[in-house]
């Protein structure tokens, strides 16, 4: 049984450059994402794919076409959505645990119930014995447990994550993808994953959806389709390996070559 | 160069030159390390010097006291009861200039931080108004608001308002926009973001221009009470100085500085103290 849970039609979304001109950084955009389906959206900068997630969030306004989650358009954030955020956004006046409780916290529950929820995920992602401390006290992966941890308190259907590992080391970065699939699998959420990196996008995903810049569209959508649970060692399955080879001409055939550049 | 590193077996470092230099180097070092110690033997080293320049008559002790007559002139101020009604006048002003002018600062500084548009509108006109020469005004302040405390006050009130002003603007609009952000995505009020983000996010630097809010109103109500008043530290310190008192004056004038210098430090602290989350 599958169910819709985004369905993105024909989503267009204007910004005004710094020379005030009108660019496109999403045209006509159509996907749908099923419930508990992990969608990666790969792409260059610049390519709309950020614009996109904080549009399904609410935070941006599409000027065209129509987002709609659970069925109801969306026109600002919504209780069923989270956003993880590439430069983690924490307060840094606050310490580990009120940050986890900080959307708890807008949603007006009691200290002790949002404290005792944040403890929860202080576990689940591992954070024990760091609930007192401050971001800046943290190393970078640290940091975003607390920012995903943060986006799941609120019981999300859709976590939204924007490059959420962009910030980190390759090594935090690949152990950050492996927890993060465990948690995909304990929790069951939806997750709409923006990354520039092809690997990321390919091991983590049901679905990759490949867009490319200017106007931003999508160029492909490609089904993941190795077993799961995935570890590290799937990056070396042949199928793996043909996949980034696609999705790497998919993302660099529209550039120049150096022979075109030489020769202009 | 080979490149590789050659070890010689027959040329140790010498160890009695590296570990004992120069005697004075030795010392050199030491009291770098120790700022407290040379600040105090600095100061006293000063006050020595003075006093001995006025003991032998190399410096005449009527253009420039000496530290025990600056002692003695304290210590005849505090038994009488001159000085008092003084203090109570600066004190007065400047408490009352500094918290109207701090309360002010802050209220308009988030409004103009916030509504980037009334910002915008407001820049060119506090740009103006924070680097006039209050002093050149104060002659007018006077005929508007008299020769008493109202003078005083308004001219506190300014040095501190556009001090604090300043610096909330720009506490309010270099909070991290992500923070805002992520907020919003949270779904929270606009009331919610300016209780538990915005604010928080700008009080370090609010505090920053509290510490330099004071030093400004200091300066205001000293200088505006030499210029023209009824009474006050200033008023006192013009009237000694007239009378070629000038152990009395530079004891007034260490009394407002260590004053000032006590208070700052103390603002100092709270400003730490609220920016202690801030990567240093």
């Amino acid at each position: 049984m599958s169910e819709t849970v985004v369905e993105a039609r024909d989503v267009t979304i204007r910004y005004t450059s710094k020379n005030n001109s009108s660019v496109l950084a999403v045209d006509g955009l159509n996907l749908s994402i099923e419930r508990g389906e992990f969608v990666t959206i790969v792409g260059s900068s610049g390519c709309g794919k950020t614009s996109f997630l904080y549009a399904i969030d609410g935070l941006l306004p599409i000027h065209g076409g129509e987002i709609r989650v659970h069925g109801g358009l969306v026109n600002g954030p919504g209780r069923d959505r989270a956003v993880v955020f590439q430069e983690f956004a924490l307060l840094p006046w606050r310490s580990v645990l009120d940050n986890i409780a900080f959307g708890l916290e807008i949603r007006k529950v009691g200290k002790a119930e949002r404290h005792a929820k944040a403890r929860e995920l202080v576990d689940l992602v591992g954070l024990n014995g760091f609930e007192d401390r401050f971001p800046h006290e943290l190393s970078g992966g640290m940091r975003q447990r607390v920012g995903i941890a943060r986006a799941l308190a609120i019981e999300p259907d859709i976590l939204l994550m924007d490059e959420p590992f962009g910030a980190l080391d390759a090594q935090t970065r690949e152990s950050m993808q492996e927890e993060l699939l465990q948690i995909w699998q304990k929790t069951g959420k939806t997750v709409v994953f923006v990354t520039h990196d092809i690997d990321e996008a390919i091991y983590l995903a049901d679905r990759v959806v490949v867009m490319r810049a200017r106007p931003g569209r999508i160029r492909e959508i490609l089904p993941v389709d190795l077993p799961r649970p995935r570890t590290i060692d799937v990056k070396a399955d042949p199928r793996f390996v043909r996949m980034r080879q696609h999705l790497w001409h998919l993302l660099h055939d529209n550039e120049p070559t150096l022979a075109a550049v030489q020769a202009s | 160069m080979s490149g590789s590193t050659v070890i010689t077996p027959t040329a140790p470092p010498v160890p009695d030159q590296a570990a004992a230099p120069a005697m004075g180097a030795r010392v050199w070092a030491q009291l770098g390390e120790r700022p407290r110690l040379v600040r105090t033997a600095s100061a006293l080293s000063f006050i020595a010097a003075w006093q001995v320049g006025s003991m032998t008559g190399f410096l005449d002790e009527r253009f420039y006291s000496s530290p025990t007559a600056v002692a003695a002139a304290g210590a005849e101020l505090f038994t009488g009861t001159d000085m008092l009604p003084h203090v109570v006048t600066t004190g007065t002003e400047l408490l009352v200039g500094y918290g109207l002018g701090v309360v002010a600062a802050v209220l308009v500084g988030f409004v103009l931080g916030y509504y980037r548009v009334i910002g915008t509108l407001a820049d060119p006109v506090v740009m103006a108004l924070y680097v006039t020469p209050r002093l050149a005004i104060y002659p007018v302040l006077v005929i508007w608001f008299g020769l008493g405390l109202g003078s005083k006050i308004v001219m506190v009130f300014l040095g501190t308002f556009f001090m604090v002003l300043i610096n909330t603007i720009s506490g309010v609009k270099d909070v991290d926009p992500s923070l805002i952000r992520a907020a919003r995505s949270f779904m929270a009020p606009r009331s919610f973001i300016l209780r538990k983000v915005m604010i928080p996010g700008a009080i370090p630097s609010i505090m920053t221009g509290l510490r330099q809010g004071f030093s400004q109103a200091i300066i205001a109500v000293i200088t505006a009470e030499m210029f023209v008043s009824l009474s006050g530290m200033g008023n006192l310190i013009s009237t000694y100085g007239q009378a070629m008192r000038t152990d009395a004056l530079l004891f007034l004038v260490l009394l407002v500085s260590s004053f000032a210098y006590l208070a700052i430090r103390g603002l100092s602290a709270v400003e730490r103290r609220l920016s202690s989350w801030r990567p240093s």
